[in-house]
């Protein structure tokens, strides 16, 4: 009986992954710019818990190349809001509740993050803020927004499966969760986070533009890791195999620019190119996305179910190009059977410059930059349900799941 | 459908995690066959032993310890779509780590984590097409580009081309006329010719449909280069000043009517500000070889190539020339125009430099006070660099010169060359190459790779003796049915059974394609019922073998018995020389003999050929002789000699004479 509903339940399961592969999300049809458009301001109110230092600033000092690594936009965010327009100081007012933790800023010497202390960093807060104000425990943080822009987001692991076996922080199930990594179906993956564009230094980049009439001679471009030789010396565990596939079947194929050589002259290369690949790498996102779209390089995304930055408001499907990884080994094929004018069209929609500053934490802010991508995605959440609420008493949350490291005191 | 192949991967996914949920120390203790959840009960509890002992949580390391020492991804999701990758791995299931947890919601991706293949292709080179495909798509997205961010309003172009009437006007004027066509710019064409203005060229630069000034030139053009190159000069200078009476607005350069110009060319002067350079290719013939040696060497001397063009520092600033190193030249080039020698061009040809037109504006214009007035020269200037007080200010264009942008090339007819006038036939010149065979699209099948069958391969036609009956190879019943006839009719395996084409590279190939061609012909063809009894098991084949364009055509004959074939028994013969020798008497009869001629070789024996010569046409006389023998050394156009060897079959190609 109970394999009866198994099986019923896994057919359910299935039949839900094949609608999914259906893009789900709204197309904007022409400029793509209407939504980016929109004005966050006076649509919601975000009340900024005060948090002690040591959650956010003394990290910050102790290491200030947090600024500048692809996982930064916690602590843009945070300042964005400090200054921003939207913050309240009467969180009776406030549609959400932000709690400013720099989780993510913890690196190793050579400037990888290490995670292994954030999930006791998000529960001490967390805490802190139950304790300390009432808002929390009227919704178990429904109404809460938590950035999280590390590898596997909330999972906080960066070896995926380590993360999908710690599956989101408990204490944060209920909570808006902003992320880099976005793949449907994957466990750390909510419904209603909003995928953000990782951090790319904007000021850096837009120093780095050249005349948009400096011809495009490069068909494909690509510079990175193709094999992880420390972590995987096998290979095919990292990127799933298919930046390797890439290297093995086009290393020698003139028309792609590709080599694990980082130029001085990348930003300028991009700039030079038709295509740049962005494949996944331990994580299907990466600030090769960012940087295509702002340095007007058609991406092509080689990341299988990879949920893309505000994919309710940019038409990846319009400006980018996906390649399955299965078909990487036909990656010449795809790309030169794309007609011109579809290739043109593109890159005009790449040309717009509301996708472009989508795209960027620019300091200080823009209007239409992420943060207000950010700030519209939560508006666009308003209002809450009313079951989000809790009667008094309820508990939902477990405050006592998960791994037993992580319920050590920060 | 769906469901039963979901149904399948479901009970995939059960007994994976039912090997699964056996995992970890199964290589140590594989005796253990409990169910799972007592297993892990038992391990939870081991590991809190080895806690309390050690003080530190073990369970999490022990999955650590035997992923580090083989894999610890895992692949248990495998829908049948992704069958196809496992095949590629090596598989190692038993270090799987279990994914299904307590607090993860159950749902997973689609996307299988863990070891994937490295999808490598067997043929890593590029197709051809798809690279020409993404050339396309380059060159598509530049044009696109410039049409958006290049200058809005480009400059009209003022070409200035010196010209007279000869027997290379038309050649080199139409190949100019043709380039200038294709510019994307508003275009001034100033042609100046010298000795008046004429009709022939008028009606030729009339086709342009270009805006163009045909002004004429008070002086014939002499006959030595000297004096052409000094009197061209001259012209220039005069089409100079009619820029400037209009007021030509626009960016002047200089198109002899023999240089070639790249297309980028017309983009980079755009460019210009003022007074501009750009490289010229030089295109130097070398008489003989000895020059050519000589040049050589000199270019080994100097690392020397042959253009002529500005030269930049690091930063793009013109620190001088580049130009073409004649003296190797000297003494053995072209005095007088027509002569055989090279050509050799001057110290600076104009064709290299490109100015602003407003230069020579009277007034106006903005321009420089660099620049000299055209008036002020004699009217004997080596090059437009004259025009210039101050040579640093010449702007190098093309990379700096390093992109060869134009080409100059002098060649003139010679002068005991025959052209025809006006390069108008008439009357009709005679045929020497007939029109049949000689077609590629039909016939030339050069190119067949060996590898390939060539039965189907083949078209060309396997031609009877009779000019009116043609068997396409593709039907192959028909060809046979007829070979079967003229068997029977004691004229077995006669006719052309093949055409082929062949260029000068291919002339050995060729005769590989037609073994291969014979052999497939003799396999696919029955010989004991095609032939039947009473028939010679010996046969000839002749294959017909002509030049792709232009050359005679050529005939082999292969001697072939029912199971082998021979090499041809006689080489490549040539046509063209025995067409020569009977243009005299009705050339259309001896072109079908000749044709029929051959046709008949494929006869078992003398006798029979030329009874099928005499038949096709009564009115030659046809002579079996013994191949190798002498014979009367007179030429009859009427007499066709068959040879036979000592068995009577026929040895070679029958002859006209």
């Amino acid at each position: 009986m109970g394999k009866w509903l198994q099986a019923f339940l896994f057919i359910a399961f299935a039949s839900s992954i094949a609608a999914e592969r259906n893009p789900r999300t709204e197309r904007i049809s022409g400029s793509a710019g209407d939504v980016l458009e929109d004005d966050p301001v006076g649509r919601l109110k975000v009340y900024v818990y005060e948090l002690p230092s040591k959650y956010n600033k003394k990290i910050l000092q102790k290491d200030p190349r947090c600024l500048s690594h692809m996982f930064a936009a916690e602590i843009y965010m945070h300042r964005f809001l400090l200054s921003s327009p939207v913050r309240t100081l009467n969180p009776e007012e406030a549609d959400w509740f932000y709690t400013p933790i720099y989780a993510t800023c913890d690196l190793t010497p050579t400037g990888l993050p290490l995670p292994f202390k954030s999930p006791r960093m998000v529960r001490s807060a967390i805490q802190l803020i139950s304790s300390s104000w009432p808002y929390w425990n009227r919704t178990e943080g429904a109404d809460h927004f938590f950035v999280v822009p590390h590898d596997f987001g909330p999972c906080f692991h960066y070896q995926e499966e380590k993360a999908i076996k710690r599956g989101i922080l408990p204490i944060l199930q209920r909570a808006t969760l902003v992320q880099t990594f976005g793949q449907r179906n994957h466990v750390c993956l909510k419904d209603g986070s909003i995928t953000i564009p990782p951090y790319a230094p904007p000021q850096k980049m837009q120093a780095r533009k050249i005349p948009l009439n400096t011809p495009r001679s490069i068909f494909v471009y690509f510079r990175g890791l193709f094999y992880d030789v420390n972590n995987d010396p096998e290979g095919g565990y990292y990127a799933r195999g298919a930046r390797a596939a890439v290297w093995e079947n086009f290393k020698n194929n003139p028309l792609f620019d590709i080599s694990t050589e980082h130029p001085t002259t990348y930003y300028e290369d991009m700039q030079r190119a038709v295509f740049c690949l962005c494949p996944l790498g331990w994580a299907p996102w990466s600030p090769r996305l960012v940087e295509a779209v702002v340095f007007g390089c058609i991406p092509v995304i080689i990341a299988d179910d990879i949920v893309l930055p505000f994919a309710d408001a940019i038409p990846w499907e319009e400006i980018g190009v996906f390649v399955a990884e299965e078909d990487v080994h036909k990656l010449d094929t795809i790309l030169t059977s794309i007609p011109p004018e579809v290739i043109l069209r593109k890159q005009r929609l790449l040309a717009n410059p509301s996708m472009k500053r989508a795209m960027l934490f620019p300091q200080p802010a823009l209007p239409g930059d992420a943060f207000h991508q950010i700030l519209n995605g939560l508006a666009r959440k308003l209002p809450h349900q009313k079951s989000i609420y809790l009667k008094p008493g309820e508990k939902i949350l477990n405050w006592t799941a998960g791994p037993v490291g992580d319920l050590k005191p920060w | 459908m769906k469901l039963s192949t979901s149904q399948q991967g479901y009970l995939n996914r059960r007994s994976n995690s039912f090997r699964l949920s056996r995992p970890l120390e199964s290589d140590s203790d594989s005796g253990v066959k409990s169910p799972t959840g007592t297993f892990r009960l038992i391990l939870h509890c081991l590991c809190c032993l080895i806690c309390l002992i050690l003080g530190f949580h073990f369970s999490r390391l022990v999955p650590f310890l035997f992923s580090t020492s083989t894999n610890f991804y895992t692949s248990p999701f495998r829908f049948t779509e992704s069958l196809d990758v496992h095949f590629l791995l090596s598989t190692n299931p038993v270090n799987d780590v279990e994914l299904s947890q307590p607090n993860s919601t159950g749902k997973n991706s689609r996307v299988v984590v863990g070891r994937h293949g490295i999808r490598v292709r067997q043929w890593p080179h590029p197709n051809p097409t798809e690279v020409m495909k993404a050339h396309r798509i380059i060159e598509r997205v530049q044009r696109e580009q410039r049409l958006q961010f290049d200058a809005k309003d480009p400059r009209k172009v003022i070409v200035v081309t010196p010209t007279y009437v000869r027997t290379f006007q038309a050649l080199h004027l139409t190949g100019l006329m043709h380039s200038l066509m294709l510019v994307p710019y508003g275009l001034v064409w100033i042609v100046v010719e010298a000795g008046g203005v004429s009709n022939e060229t008028a009606s030729l630069i009339a086709k342009s449909g270009l805006q163009t000034i045909h002004a004429g030139f008070n002086q014939r053009m002499p006959n030595s280069w000297d004096e052409r190159t000094k009197l061209e000069s001259q012209m220039r200078l005069h089409a100079l000043r009619i820029v400037r009476e209009m007021k030509l607005d626009g960016i002047v350069m200089f198109a002899d009517d023999s240089n070639v110009h790249t297309m980028e060319l017309f983009d980079e002067i755009q460019n210009l500000k003022w007074f501009g350079a750009v490289s010229v290719g030089i295109l130097v013939k070398t008489a003989n070889a000895n020059v050519s040696a000589d040049r050589k060497n000199g270019e080994d001397e100097n690392h020397g190539f042959p253009v002529q063009g500005p030269s930049c520092n690091a930063t793009g600033m013109l620190t001088g020339w580049y130009t073409f190193n004649s003296l190797p030249f000297a003494g053995k080039t072209d005095a007088y125009i027509g002569d055989r020698a090279t050509v050799s061009p001057r110290k600076f040809e104009w064709s290299g430099f490109v100015f602003n037109s407003r230069l020579l504006w009277k007034d106006g214009g903005g321009k420089p006070d660099w620049i000299k007035d055209i008036d002020t020269l004699d009217g004997d200037i080596d090059s437009p660099l004259c025009l210039v007080k101050d040579r640093s200010m010449v702007e190098p264009l093309g990379s700096c010169g390093r992109q060869v942008l134009v080409w100059w090339l002098r060649v003139e007819a010679h002068a005991d060359s025959k052209f025809p006038p006006r390069w108008i036939t008439d009357p009709p010149l005679e045929i020497n190459i007939p029109s049949e065979c000689s077609t590629p699209s039909t016939d030339a099948h050069p190119e067949l790779p060996a590898g390939e069958k060539p039965a189907t391969n083949f078209s060309g036609p396997i031609v009877k003796h009779t000019k009116e009956t043609r068997i396409s190879r593709t039907n192959k019943k028909d060809a046979l049915m007829w070979t079967a006839n003229c068997c029977t009719e004691k004229s077995d395996a006669c006719g052309l059974i093949g055409c082929f084409a062949y260029t000068d590279s291919t002339l050995l190939e060729t005769s590989q394609v037609i073994q291969t061609f014979l052999s497939d012909f003799l396999r696919n063809f029955d010989l004991q019922s095609s032939f039947p009894t009473g028939c010679s098991s010996m046969f000839s084949f002749i294959v017909k073998v002509c030049h792709i364009t232009t050359n005679p055509c050529l005939f082999k004959v292969y001697q072939g018995s029912r199971n082998s074939l021979a090499h041809p028994i006689n080489q490549l013969r040539k046509r063209g020389s025995e067409r020569e020798s009977n243009m005299s008497e009705s050339p259309a009869t001896a072109t079908a003999t000749a044709e029929e001629v051959v046709a008949g070789v494929g006869r078992k024996d003398g006798e029979c050929a030329k009874k099928t010569i005499e038949s096709e046409n009564p009115n030659l006389t046809v002579v079996v002789a013994r191949d190798g023998s002498p014979m009367t050394m007179d030429f009859r156009t009427n007499r066709v000699r068959v040879w036979v060897d000592e068995k009577g079959l026929v040895a070679r190609t029958p002859t006209i004479g």
